[in-house]
């Protein structure tokens, strides 16, 4: 009794392998075995011979008592529906053993990229802490360094004020230095005073080293006596004297500026003398580094 | 006229009255292990890929619709030996996809290293 034609079974048998076998039985009077248990014999064959029998070997054993059993089926009895059966179930077994080492040779490749990718991000991990390492050093110090220079900047400030008896003030702006326009000037004029080019030729001394990494900016400003426009005018000119001659005393030409401001930001009432003479300035602005 | 289930119903208590008898009882243990090795691997989608998983659960099921035919009848050893197949190509079927499951994950994973090994991100 057989319960199928098997037609669909895979993979195909090697009948001429097994024809002596088949011409044997034929001979003894033996009906020949199934194809599903030609076929599992072939499938168990290529299993034990393959990778199965390192990678898999429970489930091959699993796969042979199986065989075992459609073997004596078919000695039991040939065409039994039990032996068709069992020895269907043998083929699948044998297959399966093949497929379940496969599963395992995959298992282990996972395993072994795995650890490969571990090791790659440990390396990485370890080569970007050594670099946040060495950046930190960097930083801390260039802030060293540059909290050493804001400190020296400081002091010669301080002593250009005592030295030269300026006004500076540290402003949110910047360091300002406040020249007062009857030093620098006379009255109207936009020629430097003697005077005024000796105070000159100390903050450029001074500034000149600064320049390198600060911005200057020289503003000119007036009281409010006269036009607008010829106090505009009158700023515009001694502040470009005073930044010319610093130029000229060694202040880099790129790093400093000049403009009027006229009458616009008075200091002090223009009412008063006192008042007018405090508005007639100049003004040296030495802006913060991060500023530039 | 009978439907499926009714039939079934009717085999086995056909069954239990043959076994009363003497002769062989329904294989519904085996029945419901074959119908579960089936739901397992439809769950982790055998029945779509790989196509040779796909193949062997359908034969799985077509094993177990005859063997459900063969209980109605009261054919119970012939069902006993359906189910046999079944739950064999059942089992084949899930090997199959989780083979094919792994076999995908380990191909990933050597992508990602090739592409760590080359500094390029995942």
């Amino acid at each position: 009794m057989k319960l199928g034609s098997g037609a669909r079974m895979s993979p195909r048998p090697s009948y001429t392998l097994w024809l002596p076998v088949l011409c044997g039985l034929a001979a003894c009077g033996m009906s020949p075995p199934p194809r599903q248990l030609i076929d599992a014999r072939a499938a168990y064959n290529e299993a034990r011979l393959g990778k199965a029998a390192e990678l898999a070997p429970a489930e091959l054993h699993t796969a042979k008592v199986s065989l075992n059993a459609a073997e004596q089926a078919y000695l039991d009895d040939p065409e039994s529906a039990e032996t068709y059966t069992l020895s269907y179930v043998a083929l699948r077994a044998a297959e399966l053993v093949k497929v379940q080492a496969d599963t395992k040779r995959y298992k282990a490749e996972l395993d072994d990229a795995q650890r490969e990718m571990d090791r790659l991000e440990s390396d990485e991990i370890a080569r970007t802490r050594s670099e946040l390492i060495r950046t930190k050093h960097e930083l801390a110090s260039e802030r060293q360094a540059r909290e050493a220079a804001e400190a020296r900047e400081h002091d010669a400030m301080q002593r250009l004020a005592r030295s030269a008896a300026l006004s500076v003030k540290e402003e949110p702006r910047g360091t300002v230095i406040v020249l007062p326009g009857n030093v620098l000037f006379a009255s109207g004029q936009y020629e430097l005073t003697s005077e005024a080019q000796h105070k000159l030729g100390m903050i450029a001394d001074t500034l000149t080293p600064q320049a390198r990494n600060h911005d200057i900016v020289v503003e000119g400003h007036t009281d409010s006596k006269g036009t607008p426009a010829s106090n505009q005018l009158l700023s515009e000119n001694r502040a470009r004297a005073v930044m010319d001659y610093l130029i000229a005393r060694g202040v880099p030409a790129g790093s400093i500026t000049s403009v009027g401001i006229g009458q616009a930001r008075p200091v002090s009432d223009n009412a008063t003398s006192e008042g007018r003479a405090n508005n007639r300035r100049v003004e040296i602005i030495v802006k913060p580094a991060e500023m530039r | 006229m009978m439907t499926g289930n009714t039939r079934l119903a009717a085999g086995l208590w056909a069954a239990l009255l043959g076994l009363g008898c003497g002769g062989s009882s329904a294989p519904s243990e085996r029945l419901v292990l074959a119908e579960a090795a089936i739901r397992g691997g439809i769950e982790i989608n055998a029945n779509v890929n790989p196509p040779r998983a796909a193949l062997h659960l359908q034969l799985a099921q077509e094993q177990v619709e005859k063997a459900k035919r063969y209980i109605s009848d009261g054919m119970n050893e012939r069902a006993e030996l359906a189910l046999r197949q079944a739950q064999a190509d059942a089992e084949l079927a899930i090997a199959l996809a989780r083979a094919e499951e792994m076999k995908q994950k380990a191909t990933a994973a050597k992508i990602k290293v090739e592409r760590l090994k080359a500094g390029r991100p995942l």
